[in-house]
């Protein structure tokens, strides 16, 4: 006789709600443009006479540091510790290294076509316009000078660079809204499935997130890397200008609405930022559990040839085949 | 002055209550107490039985018994089981008590009459129980203390279990119709009455195997409780196990899967549900297998430790201690508990036996509490009882008809016609979740149990519902099925209507067996029409479609796959005379994958790529705080579906849709050079 428990399959049981969108907090009004150092949020402003760079705490309310800086600072990036700004005056054009408290670590002399820049531990990458073509230029931030260039893909706009042991990886949007991805150690871009906006990686290794537009709706995407393939996305401000996201994994949309900037934050133990697969899913039946738990081991499945796949068999690996990182939540470890 | 009763009301108050107790102060008080108390239960038996029935409710299990009393009803005194294909239904469990019990099919000439059957052998258990109770309170040399608030509170703990109404609610079983005469054998026993409890012992035996190890725990309950009479407790005890084994000789029994459910402890591994080349295990074989590895045996019940408690906390707990209740119980939880998995352990018909014989050995610790001078420890006990299982009732019935009753009215009303024009000479095939109220056809088989569908008849009716009713089959399953159907066996469609799908293959078709998909990468779109839609299945069937005209809304939902994690391509073959949005969800976990705009087109195939971490877990219904069990656990996988929505602009029409995996991807790397190379003839 049927002995199976009777339940409904999907569309017919209630589902959980999707989780909210996090807290926001509230930025200065006239910023031009924001990079997460740390976790915290260096915002530039201009004003009379100059521009300042302000590192706010993620309370939204305290700021770390402020300083001034070249008014014609035209970009902004930031690793773990360090802010780079991309300053391009008339005659010249320089990366002006700072660390997060505004000290000075030096200049760096880049080319006066670069518009964009992106930054790891070790190295900046700027992405500049010149008369071949788009370049990627590779500065060390330790020796203050070039170390490299590269083809970048055409109307790139964006870049985002990622360090390792391995060495960088970079992502690239361009006008088109098409995202190219550079592995470590590779000169070929790959242009990835998942179409969007300002790509950045993800702190835990094996994911990406993009603002993608579909029909006036502004939305963030995670996709998975090397595959490229969309994951998952969810609803950001129509105005959201960037995305970030902190040492520990957790995702800054930094959206301006009417003048003002805001940072919503998302804590990398937050669903919507899940970028490992589950791979073992199955039954808690002979798990053991207390007070049997200790020790007791669970009950093989059949072996081969003796009948059908156990119900609590794993299912088969396809996603560490597919390329998926194994590391669960979002958050850094 | 004395009022003289009416003699039927001075008949059911002898048949009802012992002699001790009408004859008490407290007689009336009782009787007005279980008036209301078994009023309620009736009402509550017989309005979830009627609801089921009306919304077709009722699943395999019922089929069978409802094909086998048909065929009976109507002369065929050896009736075949189809549904579980059986050639006969005495094979099953030997359930010889379904003969007499199609007198009832052949008079009142409808199916509901075995539901009300099931309910009332539920009801006359209670009934019995109830006296025994009282017995056991007030036929006493010495008045126990409190006697008539413990047999209020039994009786409140008896009326209020709400797996009482669980196991009555799904289909029609054994396990709840022989609880009466079970229960009955023993408060024969207990009264002294050997030859009337030896009757229903018999009656017990009626049942078919699984019955007849319910008096080997009668015995060894007799054997405790019986100081004198000891050797009755063994002569029930070997009635039901040389009953079982005749069953078994005799090649019935077949539905007793003792691999699947306890291969387990003889193997050391689980068997699997298909095990061709295992031989068939035996009682004795499970023995050893348990003497062999008593570990298992631990761990199993560590396992089930919360259904164990589940299913005797809204009995009174203490009750199952009680040597009239121990022997039975024990028997009964040793039968569930050391199942494979959660199938019979979770509370539902087959833990009938200990939600009675609980309650009845729950009053016995009252009363043995009463009498050993703690009549106030009995007293607090029986009114925690009574709130333990008022918690239990309010966590668990709420849940009762939404659990049950999946299939909305109008469905149920679409069900109806298409049965009437279904002709008794037919051969149906239908969903699993609807299934039972068809079987009263020339053949009746379920789409999830039946992948290999013999032709029994010229017209093979299938009705398929992948959307509702209590249903164990996949919606990619039924999708696939109609896909199949219609493409494969050229089946015609007659009705759709509230998502019930009615095809006939007729003399057009000449295949002898239909075998049906397990599921499907690519399913139909017509099938999976959502509310902006309606399915369009006229002219060829690779025609067929969800169309929709100017309406706002989405074309097609509801189409689910059920995938382990990993790089799938998502495709969708429609037309559009605007733009739309494809959709990809995680329906489990209501997170959408991906979505993008789809430019109006002709007629053509979009596919997008897109990662599946399956990070859902499936939810279903567990109750909550203390009043918690253990399920089987749903699908593992998360559910993936496809939506396309149409902003109301255009015509859209959807033909079919796919998931399908695409194994390891790897970035294009050649994609560069080509936008270079593009890129480089547009700026020259």
């Amino acid at each position: 006789m049927l002995t199976l428990a009777l339940f409904n399959f999907a569309g017919c049981e209630a589902r959980p709600s999707a989780p909210g969108r996090g807290k926001a907090y509230p930025l200065a009004k006239d910023v031009l443009d924001v990079a997460v150092v740390g976790r915290r949020v260096a915002s530039l402003r201009r004003v009379t006479g100059g521009a300042v760079v302000t590192v706010t705490n993620l309370d939204g309310e305290t700021s770390f540091a402020q300083f001034d800086v070249p008014s014609s600072v035209g970009a902004l990036a930031a690793n773990d510790v360090e802010i780079v700004l991309l300053v391009n005056e008339p005659a010249r054009a320089y990366l002006d290294v700072r660390l997060s408290d505004g000290s000075p670590e030096g200049h760096i002399a880049v080319r006066r076509s670069a518009f964009a820049v992106a930054a790891t531990a070790e190295r900046a990458y700027v992405l500049a316009r010149e008369r071949t073509g788009l370049r990627i230029v590779t500065y060390d931030l330790t020796r203050k000078g070039q170390t490299g260039a590269t083809e970048a893909p055409p109307d790139a706009v964006s870049i985002a660079a990622r360090g390792g042991t391995g060495g960088d990886a970079l992502l690239v949007g361009d006008r088109g809204g098409r995202i190219w991805y550079r592995p470590p150690r590779r000169n070929d871009w790959a242009l990835l499935d998942t179409p969007g906006s300002d790509p950045i990686f993800s702190v835990p290794p094996g994911a990406g997130l993009a603002l993608q537009h579909v029909e006036e709706q502004t939305i963030v995407v995670v996709f998975n890397l090397p595959s490229g393939l969309q994951v998952r996305m969810f609803p950001a401000a129509a105005d959201t200008r960037r995305i970030a996201e902190t040492t520990d994994g957790s995702l800054l949309i930094l959206e301006h609405v009417a003048d003002s900037w805001s940072a919503r934050y998302i804590d990398c133990a937050s669903p919507l930022l899940a970028v490992g697969a589950r791979t073992l899913k199955g039954s808690a039946f002979q798990r053991g559990k207390l007070p049997f738990e200790t020790g007791a081991e669970p009950l093989p499945v059949a072996p081969p040839g003796a009948g059908a796949p156990a119900q609590t068999a794993a299912p088969p690996d396809e996603a560490a085949a597919a390329g998926l990182p194994q590391n669960g939540p979002g958050c850094a470890r | 002055m004395r009022v003289r009763l009416p003699a039927w009301r001075t008949a059911r108050d002898r048949l009802l209550f012992p002699e001790a107790l009408r004859v008490s102060p407290d007689f009336t008080i009782v009787r007005r107490f279980a008036a209301v108390a078994f009023g309620l239960m009736a009402l509550a038996l017989l309005v979830t039985s009627a609801a089921e029935y009306s919304r077709y409710s009722l699943t395999q299990d019922f089929a069978a018994v409802h094909q086998a009393a048909h065929q009976i009803a109507h002369g065929d005194f050896n009736p075949r089981d189809s549904v579980d294909g059986l050639a006969h239904y005495w094979q099953v469990h030997f359930e010889l008590y379904m003969w007499p019990l199609a007198i009832l099919l052949a008079v009142f000439r409808t199916p509901f009459v075995l539901l009300l059957f099931q309910d009332a052998c539920g009801f006359l258990a209670c009934l019995i129980t109830f006296r025994w109770m009282a017995t056991m309170l007030y036929a006493s040399p010495r008045p126990i203390p409190y006697r008539r608030l413990l047999l209020l509170s039994c009786l409140v703990v008896l009326a209020t279990n709400p797996w009482f109404y669980w196991s009555y609610a799904f289909d029609f079983h054994t396990e709840p119709v022989v609880v009466a005469s079970l229960v009955w054998a023993a408060y024969a026993f207990y009264l002294g009455k050997v030859r009337w409890g030896l009757a229903m012992c018999a009656a017990v035996l009626m049942g078919g195997d699984v019955a007849s190890t319910y008096l080997v725990g009668l015995g060894a309950s007799l054997v405790l409780a019986m100081r004198g009479r000891r050797w009755l407790g063994l002569v029930v005890a070997a009635c039901g196990i040389i009953w079982l084994q005749f069953v078994h000789v005799i090649g019935s029994g077949l539905q007793s899967q003792f691999n699947t459910t306890y291969g387990y402890l003889v193997y050391g591994f689980f068997p699997g549900y298909e095990q061709q080349n295992l031989p068939r295990l035996t009682v004795a074989d499970l023995l050893g297998g348990i003497f062999n590895h008593p570990m298992y045996v631990l761990f199993t019940l560590g396992d089930k430790a919360r259904d164990i408690y589940a299913n005797l906390a809204p009995t009174g707990l203490i009750g199952v201690l009680s040597p009239w209740a121990f022997g039975i119980s024990a028997l009964v939880i040793a039968e569930n508990d050391l199942a494979y998995a959660y199938a019979y352990s979770q509370p539902i018909f087959q833990n009938m036996p200990l939600y009675i014989f609980g309650v009845a050995g729950f009053a016995w610790m009252l009363a043995l509490l009463a009498r050993s001078g703690l009549a106030r420890v009995a007293a607090v006990l029986a009114v925690v009882a009574v709130v333990d299982n008022l918690g239990w009732a309010g966590v668990w019935m709420p849940a009762l008809w939404p659990h049950w009753i999946r299939t909305p009215a109008a469905t149920a009303l679409a069900f109806t016609r298409i049965k009437r024009q279904i002709a008794p000479t037919d051969e149906v095939v239908a969903t699993q979740g609807l299934v039972g109220r068809f079987a009263d056809r020339a053949s009746i088989y379920s789409v999830w149990y039946t992948r290999r569908v013999p032709r029994d008849a010229d017209v093979v009716q299938f009705v398929i519902d992948p959307f509702d009713g209590v249903n164990v089959e996949s919606v990619n399953h039924s999708l696939a099925v109609l896909d199949a159907l219609v493409n494969r066996f050229n089946a015609r469609v007659r009705l759709h209507d509230h998502d019930a799908w009615w095809l006939t293959v007729g003399l057009q078709n000449a295949d002898a067996v239909y075998d049906l998909p397990p599921g499907a990468i690519s399913v139909p779109a017509w099938a999976c029409s959502a509310s902006a839609a309606e399915p369009r299945t006229d002219g060829p069937a690779s025609d067929w479609r969800a169309y929709s005209d100017h309406r706002r809304g989405y074309v097609v939902s509801r189409d689910y796959w059920r995938d382990p994690a990993g790089a799938y391509r998502a495709s969708v073959e429609l037309s559009s005379t605007a733009p739309v949005i494809m959709e990809v969800n995680d329906a489990t976990t209501e997170v959408p994958i991906l979505r993008e705009v789809v430019p109006a087109g002709r007629r053509r195939t979009i596919s997008r790529n897109f990662m599946n971490l399956d990070l859902g877990n499936e939810e279903i219904y567990r109750g909550f705080g203390p009043f918690q069990i253990d399920v089987v656990e749903p699908p593992i996988h998360d559910s993936l579906e496809i939506r396309i929505f149409s902003s109301g602009t255009g015509e859209t029409s959807v033909y079919r849709l796919a998931i399908r995996p695409v194994g390891r991807v790897r970035p294009p790397t050649r994609a560069f050079a080509q936008s270079r190379a593009a890129a480089g003839t547009s700026k020259s």
